[in-house]
């Protein structure tokens, strides 16, 4: 064999170029989806088994992600998950189960990309509403309450108290004497009385309005029409949501079907930005560390 | 499957209008039965520290004329659950049957065997010791008393269903049962959690008495 026959007939043999790898839009939005039913669907059996194996058949037989019925099962199922488990079931497994139908239903479309990114920005839009409606409704969260309360008694906050609140371990730890004390099933008490620092109302303070602030753009820029108000596009209030808030309030499950269905309704945005909301999931991970130990380990170090 | 393209607004606004009928449904419930707004798909996590954590059941057992606090045993936490996070009269209801038709026994091993009752007193000591504030000696009576209490009180529990009776425990007849349900809320001005009693049903035990 001469050596340009030789070259040209190991160029045919080498696998595909890269860009013959590149994934398109769906497959992402498909397998972020997958990925969040496998992990962070109902906690019940009776639904996390189906729901499982439904999830992993998407992955390994490629032709049922493009079937409507396959997307509609999988939101069938998280429905009866949240309507057999209400007392349980947290916000997100509903939004999961919207999200399956809007995927379900967008497959039986002539573009189904452009129909579950429309039904994305619309269920971002309308959870972000209530969520600041029952914010300012509540009696106890405008005036820092709530947060005060989270950052005694949340173990997802407390951390924080302790590390830029001033909060001492001992104090804390008799915060949580004095709950228990009233919570105890032979408890006769009405009233536990609490001392946390002023740092605590500062930093409840803080996060009440900076959460409400991020929540309200959200809302407003994925329901009113882009115009003088939100000139800045908004993908950037969601991804400043998700890198902030689940940097701290750990909920992944709700934190990855929001970044999913922002990188859903990014078609027309930026390539950097759909990169940005999968980076958002990734990062998410990273927030599961046990932030509180490495904290404590550090804190004892010094 | 076929696209039919008419099916557009749909699949546009129908998973959207899920997610506004359910909210809505919550949001009625929330008004007029108290439903927790952590749940339900309101999205109303995270705006007020009333979690269904907060809500909690106290249970009184009435036993040859005494009252006794009994912990809500586990075959009954999660209809305990339902009516902390939907506290109808209904759920309470339901609560309050579960334990009426139970069998109950008092059984003090638990707390009076050496091994546990020594681990519960290392662990609240401990907790003590780390409290050098004077201004926390208030809780730590509280811990105190409660060690003596456990170490004092008789104990009774309801066995789960086809549970044996354990080996020194005695079956009882409680001759009421009241359950209450509580909730606290937290006072950020007076740095105090306040628990108030929001129902309370009192009700005569199903199980059979025998005759003497």
């Amino acid at each position: 064999m001469s050596e340009p026959v030789a070259v040209a007939a190991a160029e045919a043999a080498a696998p595909a170029p890269a860009a013959g790898l590149r994934i398109d839009r769906f497959t992402v939005i498909s397998v972020l989806t997958l990925l969040l039913v496998l992990l962070h669907s109902d906690d019940a059996w009776y639904i996390r088994v189906p729901a499982g194996i439904f999830a992993l058949a998407g992955f390994f037989v490629p032709n049922l992600i493009r079937n409507a019925g396959f997307w509609l099962m999988l939101s069938l199922l998280s429905m009866m998950g949240n309507a057999l488990n209400w007392q349980r079931a947290d916000n997100h497994k509903y939004l999961i189960a919207y999200w399956c139908l809007a995927v379900g239903l967008s497959m039986l479309t002539r573009d189904p990309e452009e129909n579950m990114g429309r039904s994305a920005r619309l269920l971002i839009g309308a959870a972000f509403f209530f969520a600041v409606f029952w914010k300012l409704v509540s009696r106890d969260f405008l005036n820092g309450a709530f947060f005060e309360s989270s950052l005694l008694f949340d173990d997802r906050f407390s951390y924080v108290g302790r590390a830029v609140g001033g909060m001492i371990q001992p104090l804390q730890a008799a915060n949580l004497s004095a709950q228990h004390a009233l919570l105890s099933y032979d408890s006769t008490m009405d009233v536990a009385a609490l001392q946390y620092s002023a740092g605590i109302r500062i930093m409840a303070r803080f996060f009440t309005w900076w959460g409400l602030l991020t929540e309200t753009l959200v809302a407003a820029a994925f329901l009113l029409p882009r115009g003088k108000l939100f000139r800045i596009p908004r993908d950037y209030y969601l991804l400043t949501f998700l890198f902030s808030t689940y940097a701290i309030a750990s909920v992944i499950g709700f934190g990855w079907v929001l970044a999913t269905m922002g990188y859903a309704q990014s078609r027309e945005a930026p390539r950097s930005v759909a990169r940005l909301y999968v980076l958002a999931v990734v990062v998410m991970q990273a927030y599961k560390l046990p932030w509180r130990l490495i904290f404590e380990y550090l804190t004892a170090l010094s | 499957m076929s696209r039919l393209p008419d099916r557009v607004w749909l699949s546009r606004y129908l998973p959207v209008c899920c997610l506004v009928a359910v909210a809505l449904a919550q949001t009625g419930l929330v008004l007029s039965e108290d439903l927790s707004r952590w749940k339900g798909g309101g999205f109303g996590m995270f705006s007020t520290a009333d979690t269904p954590f907060a809500r909690f059941v106290r249970v009184r057992l009435t036993v040859g004329g005494e009252s006794h606090a009994v912990a809500v045993p586990p075959s009954a936490r999660e209809v305990a659950q339902k009516a902390r996070v939907l506290p109808t009269q209904e759920r309470l209801e339901e609560l309050t049957r579960l334990l009426s038709a139970g069998r109950w026994v008092r059984d003090d091993s638990a707390l009076l065997d050496p091994e546990s009752r020594d681990l519960v007193r290392q662990k609240l000591t401990a907790l003590a010791d780390e409290r050098l504030d004077d201004a926390l000696e208030e809780i730590d009576q509280i811990y105190r008393q409660r060690v003596v209490k456990m170490r004092n009180a008789p104990t009774f529990r309801m066995l789960d269903p086809g549970e044996p009776p354990p080996p020194g425990a005695v079956e009882v007849h409680p001759e009421e049962i009241q359950v209450e349900l509580w909730r606290y809320r937290f006072d950020g001005a007076q740095q105090k959690l306040i628990a108030r009693k929001v129902r309370s049903i009192t009700t005569a035990a199903l199980t059979p008495v025998p005759a003497p």
